[in-house]
């Protein structure tokens, strides 16, 4: 690994993890000075038992939960109604932090809340990249397993609309394995997706970052290994904590980059046609590898490290790395069975919307992919994985 | 939005789980006091202290605490729970009443606890290793070897330890802990 000429890498949350880590909270919250949680959740965390566990974790604190709010769709996106409600809710119950339980919506909607009360005026006026300029109140995120994949960087969706700043990170990722519970084969396996993409393209790109390649690699790494085994066993306690782990690694290395070509693909079909951005980007992944191949341009070798680690990584002469690296991703991809789409014909996305997501992929990228790339790949993908 | 359907949420208390914390302080201090008389490398390790070393190991943020230290004479002495009116040199804190539990349930060794962000220690390190080393010679004493392989770090030969030495201290510290 060389030393670049220069990089910048970001990482603002603590990572607990492990056996009890829901008890660390009470102090993380003091160590920020806050004793009143707004605590977020969906109905499903609820139903499952999780939020009562959340509450037990706090007994025998100083920790008074303002309020418990666990009407959250977790599957849906933020919507603002819901947050004014929320911030009403905050407001009125004296809170000084917010808690998230859960992936997805809740935690979009957590941050949208925790912009609202931290900021003044409208809060679609902070939509873009870097508009929020001073830092919000505490937020903890606890991680049940089921999410996005992205819930740990420095974005969030509200309306549709993408807010991106340093300061949307959580202070704290709390993955304790009570709250990781075993969850349907689909949704570990979408989930995992947008986390590898994250991953991939903030680690394959051509230049490096030290810092950033470390934590993707561990995420790479993580899911390779443990994603296969929680598809075939979804109440693997290791192997979901270890995905958890995976996806809140991923989100801090994404948050360091500007998105690829596949994430911002994903999020452009997924948003039209409503589909989990997972399914969109488990097939894109490997195929945009292969295309950015047939350009000739360059895929680090370290790609082939984070997946098979020292030793396999050793084996194989420098000169096939590349093409090794792509066939078990392709491989992996494949092993999943029918969990993922193979085309875009498959999930009956409209080809004469291609000029369009490509333009908006081009535009969350900052340009970094052009048009004519997405559109090539999109071609490509509209056939899909043979 | 009808904000008292969403009420606050007040912490409750572990009752139980602080009795038996309690409990268990209150037994390894008053065994550290016996150890410190029936022991010689416990008493080395004591005479190492500074003369006014007092420990205070307990259980935030309001749990149930023990203080350890020398007195006038330099006699290690167990001192109670209460903080009134004491200074301590050495503090180590744990860091909730789940973790205590952990420890003195011996699912979790300190070495291991301290390693998992369990323990928050404010004092010379060097005196907080010589405690730790302390502690782990008391559960020896105090609980059956498949118990005790749990609590410490690694359990000593009979070349480290004589069973002699063991079994002798074993019931001397039984004898002066819950007697003298």
């Amino acid at each position: 690994m060389q030393l670049p000429e220069s990089y910048v890498f970001f990482s603002q949350p603590k990572i607990n993890s492990g056996k009890n880590a829901m008890e660390h909270i009470y102090v993380e919250l003091a160590s920020m000075d806050a004793r009143k949680p707004l605590v977020l959740a969906s109905r499903q965390v609820t139903e499952r038992g999780l939020t009562k566990k959340f509450i037990k974790s706090l007994y025998d604190s100083n920790v008074v939960i303002g309020s418990l709010y666990d009407e959250v769709y977790p599957y849906h996106y933020a919507c603002i109604s819901q947050l004014n409600d929320l911030v009403e809710l905050f407001k009125a119950r004296g809170c000084d932090s917010i808690i998230a339980i859960g992936g997805g919506s809740v935690v979009d909607l957590a941050k949208g809340v925790n912009i609202a009360v931290s900021n003044s005026g409208n809060i679609m006026d902070y939509a873009g990249t870097n508009t929020i300029q001073k830092r919000l109140k505490p937020f903890i995120y606890v991680s049940t397993g089921h999410c996005g994949g992205t819930e740990t960087s420095n974005e969030a969706y509200i309306e549709n609309r993408r807010f991106v700043s340093d300061f949307l990170f959580p202070d704290v990722i709390i993955l304790d394995n009570r709250m990781i519970t075993a969850r349907t084969r689909q949704r570990a396996a979408e989930a995992s997706m947008v986390a590898l993409t994250a991953a991939i393209e903030s680690c394959a790109v051509p230049y490096n970052n030290p810092m950033n390649d470390l934590y993707a690699n561990v995420a790479i790494n993580f899911i390779y290994e443990n994603l296969l085994g929680v598809v075939k066993k979804p109440g693997s306690k290791t192997g979901n904590l270890a995905l958890a782990n995976a996806y809140a690694m991923a989100g801090i290395s994404f948050s360091n980059i500007p998105p690829g070509i596949v994430y911002s693909l994903g999020i452009a079909i997924a948003r039209d046609t409503g589909l989990p951005r997972g399914q969109c980007m488990g097939f894109l992944l490997p195929l945009s590898l292969e295309h950015r191949v047939m350009k000739n341009e360059s895929i680090r070798g370290e790609l082939l490290y984070a997946l098979l680690g020292t030793e396999g990584y050793c084996r194989v002469p420098e000169k096939e790395r590349t093409s090794t690296s792509i066939t078990i991703l392709r491989q992996f991809v494949n092993d999943l069975g029918g969990l993922l789409p193979k085309s875009l014909k498959e999930m009956r996305v409209n080809k004469y919307k291609f000029e369009e997501y490509a333009r908006q992929a081009s535009e969350m990228s900052m340009k970094r992919v052009t048009q004519k790339d997405c559109m090539q790949l999109l071609d490509i993908a509209w056939e899909g994985i043979a | 939005m009808n904000i008292d359907r969403y009420p606050e949420i007040p912490p409750k208390d572990k009752f139980i789980k602080k009795a038996y914390v309690a409990i268990m302080l209150w037994i390894v201090g008053r065994a550290m006091q016996a150890a410190s008389r029936v022991d010689p490398v416990v008493k080395e390790e004591f005479s190492h202290l500074r003369d006014n070393f007092l420990l205070r190991l307990w259980v935030a943020p309001n749990g149930p605490s023990m203080f350890v230290g020398k007195d006038k004479n330099g006699k290690v002495k167990y001192m109670g729970w209460n903080p009134r009116g004491k200074k301590t040199t050495l503090d180590m804190q744990i860091k909730g009443i789940e973790q205590a539990v952990l420890m003195f349930t011996f699912q979790e060794s300190t070495a291991v606890a301290t390693s998992n962000d369990r323990l928050i220690v404010s004092g010379d390190l060097d005196d907080a290793c010589a405690i730790v080393r302390i502690l782990d010679i008391v559960e020896i004493f105090l609980l059956p070897k498949i118990i005790t392989k749990l609590a410490v770090k690694r359990y000593p030969k009979w070349s480290q330890m004589s069973p002699l030495r063991k079994y002798v201290g074993r019931v001397l510290v039984y004898i002066r802990a819950f007697t003298v």
